[in-house]
């Protein structure tokens, strides 16, 4: 179990060295991932899903979030818990 | 993200990072990767996504608790209303239940599990094992 709970994903480990804690440069990295991803065609928050009425529920099908090009040669595939 | 590997190999389009869900520690997994396609569907699930991280919570001991998710909703400027309706909804449970099946489906046990193109690496990583990962498994895709 503590071998679990120990194994926190990439994207926490990676930014936990650096991101987890330090808002300034995670929120920046973030604001660019997205637009990274949208600009890649990426179905994380497609125009529809944004398009919404407020406070009414989602209508969207939602893709896998990503961040990078559709056309990167590698892609890698994170599975992971938040706990 | 890593800041590092974001500038080296996304940046430049090397290199495309994918989140599947795979919540199999209990209902407060389920209800953090829920939460976080709702603030997908309204555009900002890396943020949210961090801030999960940020508030890490283990155990199903409540710190992902709907009152918790949702402060977090406010946190990263969602509509807190749809936001609400969307968790409670459930709307993305399919979802959720899709990425889970799939990562069972690929013999996957415990998380986090990184798929590098054909290479498999489990646990955590130092930063240069993922380095080396996505520089080989380049070189394979351009045919090198």
């Amino acid at each position: 179990m503590l071998a679990l709970l120990a194994l926190v994903p990439i994207v926490s480990v990676l930014v936990g060295c650096s991101s987890v804690g330090s808002g300034g440069s995670s929120s920046q990295t973030s604001a660019e991932d997205q637009r990274a991803s949208q600009a890649a065609g990426s179905s994380m928050g497609s125009k529809s899903a944004e398009d919404s009425d407020e406070g009414r529920p989602s209508k969207a099908k939602l893709g896998h979030p990503a961040l990078g090009s559709a056309e990167a040669p590698v892609v890698l595939t994170e599975y992971a818990d938040y706990q | 993200m890593e800041p590092k590997l974001f500038e080296e190999y996304v940046k430049d389009g090397t290199l495309r990072i994918e989140w599947r869900d795979f919540p199999y520690q209990g209902q407060e997994s389920v209800d953090a990767a829920l939460a976080a396609r709702a603030a997908q569907a309204q555009g900002k699930f890396w943020e949210y996504h961090d801030l999960l991280y940020n508030n890490q919570s283990s155990g199903n001991s409540g710190g992902y608790s709907e009152g918790n998710l949702t402060s977090l909703a406010e946190e990263a400027g969602l509509d807190r209303r749809r936001f609400e309706g969307d968790l409670q909804g459930a709307r993305y449970e399919k979802t959720v239940q899709a990425d889970f099946r799939e990562g069972q489906g690929l013999g996957i046990s415990g998380t986090p599990t990184f798929f590098i193109n054909d290479q498999v690496l489990v646990g955590l990583q130092p930063l240069e094992v993922f380095e080396k990962a996505i520089e080989d498994a380049y070189r394979e895709a351009e045919g090198g």
